[in-house]
């Protein structure tokens, strides 16, 4: 009985859904879409694949040339032909030019579904011992124009596009047989409304998610190989989407239980999707920023140069006087670069960067802190949107959420320490300033690359049971809505 | 008044209306009857100027339709099977929009004066429309009629579903208007109201007028007798 | 006639309770836009004021120093919030505002906001523009879309055609009746906007930017009619409200999502930009190379020092009159800062490309036209960016010289000295600039409106027919 009950309606909405034209339109559009994300996510992690390949082979090359030229210099009783700031044995020229190293941030293959923080946070770094940055830009070269239009992703498809559609295929599902006439007959056969309805709108969910998945599987695996398919990140995602699509699927049910007009809920459905999918969302983002308000990076420099001017009102000052006024290093100092002149600087440096460091490291943590608090915030209170959450899950899935980049970038700030461990004993040490050997270029310290996309699992399972609660609860509201109307 | 001269319409292969000729004089009802699909609705839209005719003329007081729609138009007032109104407006408000589209702009008392004509409760007057009656709406739909000042009135299926109260008030109505000259054309299923009401009765078959009978001319069983052996006819 | 019609829709839209749900949850919205903006501009303005003060005087009480030392200590320009930020604040937390003023290294715009935020960002950021872009058209569209289409749902439009109305005073009558209740919408934001702007600046303040604000105005009135034309259009056309949401819902979505995003990414498939890897192996291969046959680093530097030794009729750098180092310092300054021109010049012009490439997609979308009309007028562009970029590039190499020219005869810098070099100030180009920039949007929009009238005429004609 259950079985027939069921196969009628499979074999009814499979009719109904082929007939409808626009909605095998609309369908067919979005599929070219999402095939359209997936290629776009997909190019943008080979790009930089290609980035971090060329990384590699530049760090091999200048690997190369540094001990190569150090070789020579040695076997010309340390001679240098060249400008003096150039050459590689002394420390303080070696720590400016072939000696930074860079710091990587293996992009996790998901990453080709959800570009999260991916598009505005570096993914590498070039670390001096003064700076940590991405060559002589903050991060990649990128258009803030295209930052500002936004990434074409797959979670933008899942979170935004595949809603409305879900909309236009739930909003009339009760009222038009209503606005047909077909009610009075359905009412009057011996199936409960709510069950006929449950019914039909569990095989259009069922429908829906199965080909959304048809597709997206099959053109992933061409795009990046099937090696994303064997990562738990790839299950929870697909768990997490599917619970997405049944929480629009079961608040279409719970708006049509209301037995509004089509039109009513139709308007009805896109409001929510705009409350719950950008309304919120920007609320949110408005009271946590009154809440916990992000200093800007300016104040950064400001604490870095006020500590420097200090700094050179009385020690600095000496310093640099003993530097530039001693009789080694001052030979018309301002006309010939001189030995003493490269120690010095390197001395001065290094003071004054550990300085600074110890300025912006209080600043720095100030504002990753209020970030963090931010985002303590968007994980509790993310269940007020289902978009949000979806995108927060999708980005975290994918290795590129804030904290993800948080960690690679809290890791180079170590990684730094470490470069400058290594290199200002030697550059600020008169017995060994000239003394950089290749030896000393074979152990300049490299970056220890780790996975960062790595979530807490039992974090995740609560979000999702949480999740699944909460659809459980607008299908059995929309149920028992039905029930009465039909008695 | 009312002149049809070979009017004929087609959807695609399909004859809905073939080289129909009707005449009707000022003041006269003319009752069009015949099965669901007979060509009654399609006749009224053409007067209306809702479909062009695929060939012949619809003419209104001389004036070809198709040609002079906008001219015909304000000659027409139309009363469908329900009379469909802005269901947040009042019955006045209704009926003050719709015979303002007409040009006419009423007091409230003279808008009064045609809903009483028409048989409408005072007190309905100000409720909004969502909540009338099909009656009610029917006897709204008149009151624009009579506000619009209409010299030809069409009406499709006016008493279908009405109760044989409002189908008696409704009838008188249309008397008292032929008695002013207004003609009217009326497609119906109601072969008592047809013989009442109409001073003439068409009986169309396949988009054919068949039969054209005088009312005082035949009796109920005659007419019945009649509209049977027409509509069971196979062309 | 018309104005019976007007009344009639009027009465009706009132009395709709969805209609006033929606014109509830509006103003609520519209308040938070303008309060938000509102925040945003003045403590952010207020913010880079001081700190362009503040960084100045840090420079120029440095104390004695070597003068080449102090450069390096520089000091910051920033962009000062765009006059109308409170409007529309674009892309100011996407290109950053603080542009390093150091000798040898060309300025880059450093600390965009966007990397501090959360994932909450790629919501948006609700203001007047926000509204006005996204929020609008929605509103527009949910008014719109059953203006017609209830008239055949309602079995209302046989009453209404047997009439002596003329389908073009009906269509008149509904469109003139939306269009009020949108310019009650858009009035609001206006006249809000700029009681905010006024309350921000001040009378003699909001003198400058009155004519701006107004061509944004009447932008936006533009806007808000092609939409509104639209969704009466489209509502005739479909004849049923439900598939006039749909299609009308439907371009919106694409329209403000879709096609600027899809577009975008294109764009960075058509015209790649260099990857940062590359922009620095190029640059540093044409600095130490040469861009031509001037020859390597090495060998320029033995030319100069030949030159200027020739110059001064010495044979030895000991024994010229003035200091050589900063000589060298100034020279590959020039001959780098060459170099650097052209690297971002190339980076400019990928991204002017790449930026054309997403404007011409707003053919499809009048929503992303007025969006970038808006970022123009409101100087919250990428072209009010790159100006900026430009003018504290030029302000750093000024700088540069002054300090290259004590340098050659003196070796220590005091305070006195630091504070003859000059302080940054930036301040957006005015309306012309503006309009000029905002000519090609401009010009969508206003073949959307004409295109969106033709519609009209079209659905009505067919009304009669």
């Amino acid at each position: 009985m259950q079985a027939s009950l069921f196969r009628v309606l499979f074999r009814h909405e499979l009719i109904s859904l082929y007939r409808n034209r626009v909605l095998i339109t609309l369908f067919s559009i979005l599929l070219v879409l999402l095939v359209g994300a997936l290629w776009m996510g997909s190019s943008r992690l080979h790009q930089q694949q290609r980035t971090l390949g060329q990384i590699r082979a530049h760090r091999v090359a200048a690997q190369d040339s540094l001990k190569a030229r150090i070789r020579r210099i040695e076997a010309h009783g340390m001679y240098y032909p060249g400008f003096i700031w150039d050459d590689p044995t002394y420390a303080y020229n070696t720590a400016r030019n072939e000696g930074p190293q860079y710091a990587v941030k293996q992009p996790f293959v998901l990453q080709a579904l959800a570009t999260g923080q991916s598009a505005m946070q570096p993914f590498y770094y070039k670390v001096y011992i003064t700076r940590k940055q991405a060559l002589v830009h903050e991060s990649e070269i990128d258009n803030s124009f295209l930052q500002f239009v936004d990434t074409f992703d797959f979670s933008f498809v899942v979170v935004y596009l595949l809603p409305l559609l879900i909309i236009v295929f739930t909003y009339n599902l009760l009222s038009s047989e209503k606005e047909q006439g077909t009610w009075v007959l359905l009412k009057t056969s011996n199936q409960s409304i709510a069950r006929l309805l449950l019914g039909r709108l569990g095989i259009r969910y069922g429908l829906f998610t199965a080909a959304v998945w048809a597709v997206v599987v099959p053109v992933l695996t061409l795009l990046i190989g099937p090696s994303f398919l064997a990562t738990t990140n790839w299950w929870w995602l697909v768990a997490f989407v599917a619970g997405y699509f049944a929480f629009w699927f079961a608040l279409a049910f719970l708006v049509n239980s209301f037995s509004l007009s089509s039109n009513l809920n139709a308007m009805s459905l896109i409001f929510l999707w705009l409350l719950l999918g950008l309304l919120l969302p920007n609320l949110l983002q408005i009271g946590l920023n009154r809440v916990y308000p992000i200093p800007s990076r300016i104040a950064l420099t400001k604490a870095e140069r006020e500590a420097t001017n200090r700094y050179f009102e009385k020690d600095g000052q000496l310093l640099t006087k003993e530097v530039f006024n001693s009789p080694r290093t001052l030979i018309r100092q301002a006309s010939i670069v001189t030995p003493g002149m490269v120690y010095g600087y390197g001395i001065i440096v290094s003071k004054s960067q550990i300085i600074k460091d110890q300025a912006t490291r209080v600043a720095e943590n100030n504002l990753y802190g209020q970030v963090e608090k931010q985002q303590v915030a968007i994980g509790q209170l993310q269940w007020l949107s289902p978009a949000l959450l979806l995108q927060e899950v999708l980005a975290t899935l994918a290795g590129t959420h804030w904290h993800q980049f948080n960690r690679f970038s809290r890791d180079v700030d170590v990684f730094r320490e470490h470069t400058q461990q290594f290199f200002y004993p030697k550059m600020a040490l008169e017995s060994t300033y000239r003394t950089f050997t290749v030896k000393d270029a074979d152990a300049i310290p490299q970056f220890q690359s780790r996975a960062y996309a790595t979530y807490s699992g039992q974090y995740l399972g609560r979000v999702l049971l949480l999740h699944v609660v909460g659809v459980l609860v607008l299908m059995v509201l929309g149920y028992r809505r039905l029930l009465h109307a039909s008695r | 008044m009312l002149q049809a001269e070979q009017l004929t319409k087609r959807f695609g292969a399909h004859l809905a209306l073939d080289h129909l000729d009707l005449d009707i004089r000022s003041g006269e009802v003319y009752c069009l009857l015949g099965s669901n699909g007979a060509g009654k609705s399609t006749t009224i839209n053409i007067f209306l100027g809702f479909l062009p005719a695929t060939s012949g003329r619809a003419l209104i007081d001389g004036l070809e339709v198709s040609v002079n729609n906008h001219a015909t138009r304000n000659m027409v007032a139309y009363i469908p099977e329900v009379v469909n109104l802005y269901p947040t407006l009042t019955g006045l408000e209704n009926l003050a929009f719709f015979s303002g589209l007409s040009g006419y702009a009423y007091s409230r008392a003279e808008l009064r004066s045609f809903t009483q004509t028409a048989g409408l409760q005072d007190a309905a007057l100000d409720q909004r429309v969502g909540g009338y009656s099909k009656g009610m709406r029917q006897k709204v739909g008149i009151a624009i009629a009579l506000a619009k000042q209409a010299k030809a009135l069409f009406l499709d299926e006016p008493t279908s579903g009405l109760d044989p109260h409002a189908s008696n008030e409704f009838a008188q109505v249309i008397t008292r208007l032929s008695s002013q000259g207004v003609s009217t054309l009326m497609a119906t299923h109601d072969l008592l109201m047809a013989k009442n009401l109409g001073h003439r009765i068409g009986i169309m078959h396949q988009g054919r007028l068949q039969q054209e009978l005088h009312s005082e001319a035949v009796s109920y069983a005659e007419l019945t007798d009649c509209y049977l052996t027409t509509v069971n006819q196979s062309v | 006639m018309i104005q019976l019609l007007l009344k009639k829709e009027l009465t009706e839209l009132l009395r709709t309770t969805k209609v006033t749900w929606l014109l509830v949850g509006l103003a609520a919205l519209l308040g938070l836009a303008l309060y938000n903006g509102y925040a945003y501009s003045t403590t952010r303005s207020q913010f880079l004021r001081e700190s362009q003060h503040i960084t100045y005087q840090q420079f120029i009480s440095q104390g004695d120093k070597n003068p080449h030392l102090g450069a390096h200590f520089g000091f910051y320009a920033y962009k000062p919030t765009a006059d109308l930020a409170l409007v529309d604040n674009g892309l100011e937390d996407y290109t950053g505002n603080s542009f390093y003023l150091e000798p040898h290294q060309r300025g880059v715009v450093k600390f965009r906001e966007v990397s501090d935020a959360t994932g909450l960002r790629s919501f948006g950021f609700l203001n007047a523009g926000y509204f006005a872009q996204f929020i609008l058209p929605l509103f527009i569209f949910l008014l719109t879309h059953n203006v017609f289409a209830k008239e055949w749902e309602n079995g209302t439009i046989k009453m209404v055609l047997s009439t002596r109305v003329q389908a073009r005073q009906l269509f008149t009558g509904k469109l003139l009746a939306c269009g009020l209740v949108v310019g009650a919408v858009v009035a609001t934001l206006a006249l809000g906007a700029l009681g905010l702007l006024l309350v921000q600046r001040g009378a003699a303040g909001l003198g400058p930017v009155l004519l701006t604000y107004g061509c944004y105005v009447v932008g936006l009135t533009m806007y808000a009619v092609l939409l509104t034309v639209l969704g009466v259009a489209v509502s005739l056309l479909a004849r049923s409200s439900a598939l006039a949401l749909v299609v009308l819902a439907g371009f919106w979505l694409v329209g403000v999502f879709l096609v600027p995003r899809l577009a975008g990414e294109l764009s960075r498939q058509v015209y790649p930009s260099i990857t940062a890897v590359e922009f620095d192996d190029q640059t540093f291969r044409e600095k130490e190379y040469g861009m031509g046959n001037e020859g390597t680093k090495d060998h320029r530097r033995a030319l100069l020092e030949q030159r200027t030794l020739a110059k001064y009729h010495v044979k030895r750098l000991e024994d010229l009159p003035v200091f050589y180092i900063p000589i060298t310092i100034e020279y590959f300054e020039e001959t780098d800062g060459l170099v650097m021109d052209r690297a971002y010049a190339a980076v400019e012009r990928n991204e002017a490309r790449q930026n054309a490439f997403v404007l011409t997609s707003a053919v499809l979308s009048p929503f992303l036209a007025f969006r970038d009309f808006s970022l123009h007028l409101t100087a919250t562009d990428i072209n009010t960016h790159n100006d900026f970029a430009q003018q504290a590039e030029a302000h750093r190499r000024r700088v540069g010289r002054v300090v290259d020219a004590f340098y050659q005869k003196h070796t220590v810098a005091s305070n006195d000295f630091w504070k003859t070099v000059p302080q940054f100030a930036y301040s957006a180009p005015g309306l012309g600039w503006r309009l000029h920039n905002a000519v090609a949007p401009l010009v969508i929009l206003l073949v959307w409106l004409v295109a969106a009238g033709g519609m009209a005429v079209w659905a009505y004609r067919r009304l009669t027919a």
